[in-house]
C-alpha cells in the first residue's frame, strides 16, 4: 500500500514534468479551457456563475482529454507494460496518472479562485462540497480517460477519439445557464452527465446547497465512479493495439 | 538461486507455449536461454516476473516461491522496450531506480556510474528519442541494472547492437556475474552465448531439449572429425561417413563417425593434409541437432 502511494506519486511527478514538455498538450490543458471560459463569460452578466461552474470544463480537458492522450502514448511507447513487469501496480499506475491530473487541477481551481475574486468579488464560504466534487470528478474522468485510451489506436488519434464526449459535454453543461432555464430535454441530459454535479458542488462552495441536493450530486458522481470503473474493465489495454 | 519446475502455460485458443519448463540458475552464473522465435523464452520470463500466471509449475528464489516484493528487486529487460521517448537519460535512469525504492541520491550516484560504464556519459540529457537504437538498448540495460538487482532476467539484451556495444553489454553482465548475481538471458546469436555463458538452456516447442554446462552439452554432443585435404582427387571420400564441403581446391570432411585411420590414410593417398584433429561441436550444432 505504502510502495503503491509512493509510485504513485513518482509517476505523478514524472507525468507532470513530461507534461511541462509538451507544448501542445500543455496548451490544451492549461490554455484551452481558459479560452472557453472566456467564451462563456461573454453570454452572461454573472461571471461568478460561470467562473464559479469553470471547473467542471477544467476537468473535461485536465483529466479527460490530457489523460487519453497520456495513458495512449504510454501505452504505444511500451512504457505501461515496462511498469507492470515487477516495478508498479495497476493501482498505482492508474492512482499516479489521477495524481497528477488532480495536481494540475487543483491549481487551476486555486488560480479560478483567485481571478473569481478579482473580477466578481466573490470568495467561495463552504470548501467541503469542492473538494468532494473535485475529487470525485477527477477519478471520474481519469477513469473515463483510461477507457477510452483503449479505443484509441494511436497518441495522434488521441486528439480525436474523446471528440463527441468533449462536445457533448462542452455544450450540455450548465456553465452559462443554471439547469433549471435550460429546454426539458436538455435539463435531463445535463443532470445524468458527470460533468454537472462536479460543476454544481463547485458553485455549493458559492452559492451554498442543501444537503438533499449536494447528497444528489455526489450520488451522481460515485454512480459515474463504477460505470467508469466498469468500462476501464471492458476497454483499457495494456498492450499497443496493433499487437 | 533461480528455480524454475515444471511449468505450464496454454494460451486461449489453445496454444501450448509451455510445457514443463524446468531450470536453474546459480549464484554467479550467466544462463543463456535460447530457442527459435515463438519457443517459449519470452513466456517463460515474463512468468518468471509476474506479468504473466502459469498454469501449472513453480518458480523460487534462494529456496522459496517467488512473490511480488522480491520481484522488485530483480532487474529486468523486456522484450517490449518502453521508455519514455520524451524523458532524458539520466532522469529516465534515476526514475527507474527510485520506482524500486531508492532514494535519490542513490539513484543519481548509480545512474552516473552506468552512464560512465555504458558509455554514454555524454548522452545524459538527450531525450531518449533523439537516441540511436542501440544507445536505447544501453539505456534499458542501465535501466535494468541500475537498482543493484539481486538478480538479473533480460530477454533477448543484445538485439540490434553493434560489436562495440555487444562487448560493453557482455563486460557489465560478467562484472555482475562475478558478483554472484544469477544473469539469465534471452539471445539468438549462439557464438555469444557460447562465449559468455556459463550454462545454457536451450527451448524448443515450449519443452526444454537441453540444459547444462556449456562443457556438457558439447561433451554429451560428441566430437566431429575435420578432415582438410588440399588438391584432393574427386571422390576420395566416396563411402566415408559424414558431409564432404569442397571450397575451391581445398576438400573438407565433417564427420563423427567411421574409422579414423581408414580416413587418415585415404586423405593421405588423396592430397596434402591440411588439418586433421577432433573438434568440438559449436553450440549452434549442438542446438540444430536439439531443436530438430
Amino acid at each position: 500500500m505504502k510502495t503503491d502511494a509512493l509510485h504513485a506519486v513518482r509517476l505523478a511527478r514524472t507525468d507532470l514534468k513530461l507534461l511541462g514538455r509538451n507544448y501542445v498538450a500543455l496548451f490544451n490543458v492549461m490554455v484551452l479551457p481558459l479560452l472557453f471560459g472566456f467564451l462563456y463569460l461573454q453570454m452572461t452578466e454573472d461571471p461568478t456563475f460561470v467562473l464559479s461552474g469553470m471547473p467542471g470544463i477544467l476537468l473535461i480537458f485536465t483529466a479527460f482529454l490530457n489523460l487519453v492522450n497520456t495513458f495512449t502514448a504510454r501505452r504505444e511507447e511500451l512504457v505501461l507494460k515496462r511498469l507492470r513487469g515487477g516495478q508498479s501496480s495497476a493501482a498505482a499506475i492508474f492512482g499516479g496518472a489521477g495524481l497528477g491530473a488532480l495536481a494540475v487541477f487543483v491549481f487551476q481551481v486555486v488560480l479560478l479562485i483567485v481571478l473569481t475574486n478579482r473580477y466578481a468579488g466573490a470568495l467561495p464560504t463552504n470548501p467541503v462540497p469542492m473538494i468532494v466534487g473535485g475529487l470525485l470528478g477527477v477519478a471520474v474522468f481519469a477513469l473515463l480517460a483510461a477507457a477510452f485510451s483503449g479505443i484509441t489506436p494511436s497518441a495522434e488519434m488521441a486528439q480525436l477519439t474523446p471528440m463527441p464526449v468533449l462536445i457533448v459535454l462542452m455544450f450540455a453543461a450548465p456553465l452559462a445557464w443554471p439547469l433549471d432555464q435550460m429546454p426539458a430535454a436538455l435539463e435531463i441530459v445535463s443532470r445524468v452527465l458527470p460533468v454537472t454535479p462536479v460543476m454544481e458542488l463547485m458553485r455549493a462552495g458559492y452559492y451554498g446547497a442543501s444537503l438533499g441536493e449536494m447528497s444528489v450530486y455526489v450520488a451522481t458522481l460515485l454512480g459515474w465512479v463504477a460505470v467508469s470503473a466498469l468500462l476501464v474493465k471492458l476497454f483499457f489495454r495494456w498492450d499497443p493495439r496493433h499487437n | 538461486m533461480l528455480e524454475i519446475t515444471g511449468l505450464r502455460k496454454q494460451f486461449p485458443g489453445g496454444k501450448v507455449a509451455l510445457d514443463g519448463v524446468g531450470f536453474e540458475v546459480r549464484p554467479g552464473e550467466l544462463y543463456g536461454f535460447v530457442g527459435a522465435n515463438g519457443a517459449g523464452k519470452t513466456t517463460t520470463m515474463r512468468i518468471v516476473m509476474g506479468v504473466l500466471l502459469s498454469d501449472a509449475g513453480q518458480v523460487s528464489w534462494q529456496g522459496r516461491p517467488l512473490d511480488a516484493d522480491t520481484r522488485k528487486r530483480i532487474g529486468y529487460m523486456p522484450e517490449e522496450r518502453g521508455l519514455y521517448q520524451k524523458m532524458r537519460v539520466a532522469e529516465q535512469i534515476e526514475y527507474f531506480g527510485q520506482l524500486h525504492g531508492m532514494s535519490a541520491a542513490a539513484a543519481r550516484t548509480a545512474t552516473n556510474d552506468l552512464l560512465e560504464r555504458l558509455t554514454l556519459t555524454e548522452r545524459r540529457n538527450d531525450a531518449v528519442e533523439a537516441l540511436s537504437l542501440g544507445n536505447q538498448q544501453r539505456v534499458q540495460l542501465a535501466v535494468a541494472l541500475v537498482h543493484d538487482p539481486e538478480l538479473l532476467i533480460l530477454d533477448e539484451p543484445f538485439s540490434g547492437l553493434d560489436p562495440i556495444a555487444v562487448e560493453a553489454l557482455s563486460t557489465v553482465l560478467q562484472e555482475r556475474a562475478r558478483g554472484g548475481v544469477p544473469v539469465l538471458f534471452s539471445s539468438h546469436q549462439l557464438e555469444l552465448v557460447e562465449r559468455l555463458c556459463d550454462a545454457v538452456g536451450i527451448i524448443s516447442a515450449g519443452r526444454m531439449v537441453a540444459t547444462g554446462s556449456v562443457e556438457t552439452l558439447q561433451a554429451a554432443a560428441g566430437r566431429a572429425l575435420k578432415v582438410v585435404v588440399r588438391g584432393a582427387e574427386p571422390g576420395w571420400a566416396d563411402g566415408l561417413p559424414g558431409e564432404l564441403a569442397v571450397q575451391g581446391d581445398r576438400h573438407v570432411l565433417v564427420t563423427s563417425g567411421g574409422d579414423d585411420q581408414e580416413i587418415l590414410r585415404r586423405a593421405v593417398k588423396s592430397g596434402h593434409v591440411e588439418h586433421f584433429g577432433f573438434e568440438r561441436a559449436s553450440l549452434t550444432e549442438i542446438f540444430k541437432e536439439a531443436v530438430a
